[in-house]
């Protein structure tokens, strides 16, 4: 990204605190949520705003109290302005994820696109912006550190006349008028009166000193980090108190960040709420007049310390309301248990259930979360589907990796999605069933390991980009998800493998502890991963996130051949593929009658299995051998090698081989050619056979139904 | 004739000619037969491996992932020949259409050889007829396209909840299929048209069917979804028994193999009671009786009418003869 370093020391300006005191001084003495501030607090907004619904437009204004975190002096300013990404369709945002490429570079005419309909679209514009209370409006320019689309405006830079002191607090000031965009992804309006509030103010962008993050720690000074909004990837920013005021139609229900302190009607039918939220990097907040409310409380078994859970639901979702409210519940059990006491550190959580079809489904801001349900899914499946539940831990679960240990999703998405895929995973098979935590219905099931592997092993481009690739750079073909959400998640259920649960369990809890209300890297994963696992996994790290390994173990061939019929030409040939099963008794003409297997029984095979490892990446697996008489070998394999070949000369056979038994190991992309068996399971293939010969015969029934 | 009545009596011809009830059901196993042995090779492959213990009693999504990942060009090609096997079997349903039709209109019992004369001797007409069907629907399923489903999406973006939502796209896919299933009523009739009054020209029978269909609504179309609500009833008591059956063992597995036989006889019986029953209702309606279908293509003679039928009876029909 382009990067602005900062400048030396200059003088402190004069502060002009009276907007904030006027304003908000009234709420927040009365209202305070932590005796200590949790986390560094660099940026802290009191914003005023008010929308009007019916022209979609909000206006206000944001005072900002920025804390320089450097020893530099700061001579400019980044801001995101994010709504400008819903501004047309030449926004980096819209161009990465939303037009067809093709369409763009031809510069064909709009087509049935939604995206490229006039209507809808909305933008940010500052109309004052004073930074210790000089004048700064003129100086503002668009800045696109990511990409050079010189029309995208969802970044801003200010450059400075007089450069901010270090440890200094700059009091920042801007007026600005917002047209809301209709909802399609994340925020906007939808179908007049509903409204998903993020990104709804200019946000400054994280000034990173020398040894934050990715900044050397001798570097001569730190540097802006300010992406612009992309298809993908999601945000970063400072931690900070908010006190937010909202003016709007009284008949709208409202859910913030943080806790409403205080409603009051104004008299000409709008009303006023004033918000306080301590600690977060983000402030959301949704209006809709149709809303229905529960509230609920979730004590600690541990502490007694409570939770107040509320969630706004849409009319008809009286069976997902159930689903929310319980899964919000389990997952504050699980993560206390989890993480220690206190892992969800704040008092309240806003649960919502946003409009159907408004696409602000299944997103997570600070203590505000929107979920997805679907009214016919809960009628028809009733708990057989979990859909709603899987959303709502999952988007409970960015609140500690997301809300919390605040990474740069635009840098290291993974960091947050991969480690929260690995939460709902775990939460899931914890509350509904380690084979049944998505799907259990009819006698179809289905676990959260389905949705992790479906799209990373089907995937043909899963090694053409790595985790630790920049997320935004590789969104729009895909990888970007699969490397953030689906194969981090598979590392990590692979990691809880390697090193037991009790020594993963302690990773996380110690990367939880160390990083909460900072930004790590992925470096300082690894580094809690090997400090606490005793033992140095960066052989394992870097194949998974550095390069693009990917791992697949399998059983190549189990080959019996009695002892005075030995042939070591069969042994070659076994190395070849697909997997094949090689059993001079059987060539013979020996039926496997009880007679004939007693007989085989009590005969001396040569017997070899060969394992093969078919992927680059190299992981110790464990293998598994059976033999005829029952007896089961295991072994672990450090599985270097490209070809791992085990014989045994013993009476009897082998009748079954794998490698990875239990399936410990999701990374490894085709599960099939783990085992091998030299006998069917007859259940199976009749069964299947019956089966799939009735599908044919009702197929050919409806073929045949307009004959 | 009543609509029940009408359908009583397609019961009992169904029953006369219960040996039609055999060869259809014959037919079907062989064509499906064709696809099972490569589905069962298909089968075998994860059957050698330990996943297969995850289907035995149910059918794990997770681990059939790893199946359909491995052997995606196979189920490909299986899909492939499937469509091609329905496809054939679809023209070998529009032959035997025609047996089945003049066999149900006629009071004599059915031989192999007079039935498949029949097939053959309406095979053309019929296979004209599915074309014009197919204009038909897909002409509907046009429209809905061009018209229906925008407005129903602009209802939908007004409406406040997914409730709402969903009753606005299923009231659009319950009346296509409404409609649809009408269209194939109508061209039931213009079939029955075919063979009783020996039609040759496919557009006039299908005219005639709809015409048919127009006179008589209550009936015909009362007629048309009890079969219906046979047929949905018949598929409901299947799939709560089959989903009981978990056939993990050889007993349990022939029980299901039992029962799915059941049903598809059940199935080709519903056809076959679609087709009697309203070719009782037409034969009843139009006052006419049908003797046995004559070896060649006969004139009106083929018509008689019923003893105690007013002669201005059939009077209004004289051009669906011939």
């Amino acid at each position: 990204m382009h990067v602005i370093k900062g400048s030396r020391p200059s003088a402190s300006p004069t502060c002009l605190m009276l907007p904030w005191i006027l304003v908000f001084a009234p709420a927040t003495a009365q209202n305070t949520m932590f005796e200590e501030p949790l986390s560094e607090r660099v940026a802290n907004y009191d914003i005023d705003v008010t929308l009007n619904d019916e022209a979609k437009r909000l206006h206000g204004t944001v005072y900002l109290n920025w804390n320089n975190p450097s020893d530099d002096r700061v001579g400019e300013l980044f801001f995101h302005l994010y709504t400008n990404a819903f501004r047309n369709v030449k926004s980096t945002f819209v161009r990465e994820g939303i037009i067809d490429r093709a369409d763009w570079e031809t510069g064909e005419p709009p087509s049935e696109n939604p995206w490229r309909k006039d209507n809808g679209w909305g933008g940010m514009n500052v109309t004052k912006m004073t930074v210790n209370g000089q004048d700064v409006t003129e100086r503002i320019v668009f800045a696109q550190p990511d990409d050079n689309n010189t029309d995208d405006r969802s970044v801003i830079y200010v450059p400075l006349s007089t450069a901010i002191a270090p440890r200094a607090t700059a009091r920042i000031e801007i007026t600005y008028e917002m047209q809301i965009p209709q909802c399609k992804v994340r925020m906007g309006w939808w179908q007049d009166d509903f409204f998903m509030m993020a990104h709804w103010f200019p946000k400054i962008g994280v000034y990173e000193p020398p040894g934050m993050r990715l900044v050397p720690a001798d570097a001569p000074s730190g540097r802006w980090n300010c992406h612009q909004f992309h298809a993908g990837t999601e945000f970063y920013s400072n931690f900070g108190e908010y006190n937010v005021r909202i003016t709007l139609p009284e008949k709208y229900i409202v859910g913030t960040t943080g806790l409403i302190v205080e409603e009051s009607l104004n008299g000409d039918g709008t009303k006023t709420l004033v918000a306080h939220a301590e600690d977060v990097h983000e402030f959301a907040w949704v209006a809709d007049a149709q809303f229905l409310e529960v509230r609920d409380i979730w004590r600690s078994k541990t502490t007694q310390r409570t939770v107040d859970i509320r969630l706004l639901y849409q009319p008809g979702h009286e069976l997902a309301a159930d689903k929310y409210i319980d899964a919000t519940q389990r997952s504050l059990d699980y993560v206390e248990n989890w993480l220690g006491a206190g892992a969800y550190p704040y008092p309240n959580v806003t649960v919502v259930d946003p409009r159907s079809g408004s696409g602000a489904g299944g997103m997570e801001y600070p203590t505000l979360f929107t979920g997805g349900a679907f009214w016919w899914m809960d009628r028809l499946f009733g708990e057989g589907s979990r859909i709603t539940e899987m959303v709502t831990i999952h988007e409970f679960m960015h609140q500690i990796w997301y809300g919390v240990v605040a990474s740069n999703e635009f840098e290291e998405a993974w960091l947050d999605e991969g480690l929260t895929s690995y939460s709902d995973f775990r939460f899931g098979q914890a509350f509904y069933g380690e084979r049944t935590s998505w799907v259990n219905w009819w006698g179809l099931t289905a676990s959260g390991l389905l949705s992790a592997r479906a799209s990373y092993t089907t995937s043909r481009s899963r090694s053409d980009g790595a985790i630790a690739d920049p997320s935004f750079s590789h969104w729009r073909s895909g990888i970007g998800y699969k490397m953030s959400y689906l194969k981090s998640n598979l590392m990590l259920m692979t990691l809880e493998h390697l090193l037991g649960r009790e020594r993963f369990d302690n990773i996380m809890r110690t990367y939880y502890q160390r990083w909460k209300f900072r930004h790590p890297t992925r470096q300082d994963f690894v580094d809690v991963a090997n400090e606490v696992a005793g033992e140095n996994l960066d052989w394992f790290f870097d194949q998974l996130i550095e390069q693009t390994c990917s791992l697949d173990y399998a059983v190549a061939a189990i080959v019996n051949v009695p002892i005075d019929e030995l042939d070591e030409g069969i042994l070659t040939d076994a190395l070849t593929l697909p997997p094949k099963v090689e059993d001079e008794g059987d060539e013979d003409g020996d039926d496997s009658d009880e007679g004939d297997e007693e007989a085989e029984g009590e005969e001396i095979h040569k017997s070899t299995v060969v394992f093969r490892r078919a992927g680059d990446m190299i992981f110790p697996m464990e293998t598994l051998v059976e033999f005829s008489d029952g007896e089961i070998l295991r072994d672990t394999w450090d599985g270097r090698d490209r070809v791992r070949k085990v014989t045994f000369t013993r009476k009897g056979k082998v009748v079954r081989a794998a490698i990875d038994p239990e399936h410990h190991v999701p990374l490894d992309i085709n599960r099939l050619n783990n085992s091998l068996r030299i006998e069917e399971n007859d259940t199976v293939t009749n069964k299947y056979t019956v089966k799939g010969f009735f599908w044919m015969q009702s197929l050919l029934q409806f073929f045949s139904l307009p004959g | 004739m009543l609509s029940w009545k009408a359908l009583k009596t397609g019961t009992s011809r169904i029953w006369l000619h219960k040996r039609i009830l055999v060869w259809l059901y014959l037919i079907n196993v062989l064509f499906a037969a064709v696809l099972v042995l490569p589905f069962r090779n298909l089968v075998s492959e994860i059957s050698k491996t330990d996943l297969s213990d995850d289907f035995v009693t149910g059918f794990h999504l997770d681990a059939f992932l790893d199946f359909w990942v491995e052997y995606m060009d196979s189920f490909q090609a299986l899909g492939l020949a499937a469509v091609v096997l329905g496809g054939l079997y679809l023209l070998v349903s529009i032959l035997l259409t025609g047996g089945i039709v003049a066999t149900l209109a006629d009071a004599s019992r059915v031989t192999l050889r007079r039935f498949f004369t029949n097939a053959g001797r309406y095979f053309w007409r019929f296979l004209r007829v599915f074309v014009v069907m197919a204009i038909v629907i897909g002409g509907l399923l046009a429209a809905n396209a061009q018209w229906v489903k925008p407005y129903v999406d602009s209802q939908k973006e007004l409406v406040t909840t997914d409730r709402e939502s969903f009753y606005w796209s299923a009231g659009n896919v319950g009346v296509v299929l409404l409609v649809a299933s009408l269209v194939l009523m109508v061209f039931d009739y213009a079939k029955i048209r075919t063979v009783v009054e020996r039609r040759r020209s496919v557009f006039f029978a299908s005219l005639r069917g709809l015409a048919f269909v127009l006179r008589r609504p209550v009936r015909t179309v009362t007629l048309f979804f009890m079969n219906l609500g046979l047929l949905c009833a018949m598929f409901a008591v299947y799939l709560l028994i089959e989903n009981r059956i978990t056939a993990s063992t050889l007993p349990m597995l022939i029980a299901l193999f039992l029962l799915q036989q059941v049903f598809i006889l059940g199935r080709i019986w519903m056809k076959l009671s679609f087709f009697s029953s309203q070719v009782a209702l037409f034969q009843d309606a139009m006052a006419v009786e049908v003797v046995p279908v004559p070896q060649t293509p006969a004139p009106e003679e083929s018509i008689r009418r019923r003893p105690g039928v007013a002669a201005g009876a059939v009077s209004h029909q004289p051009s669906a003869i011939g």
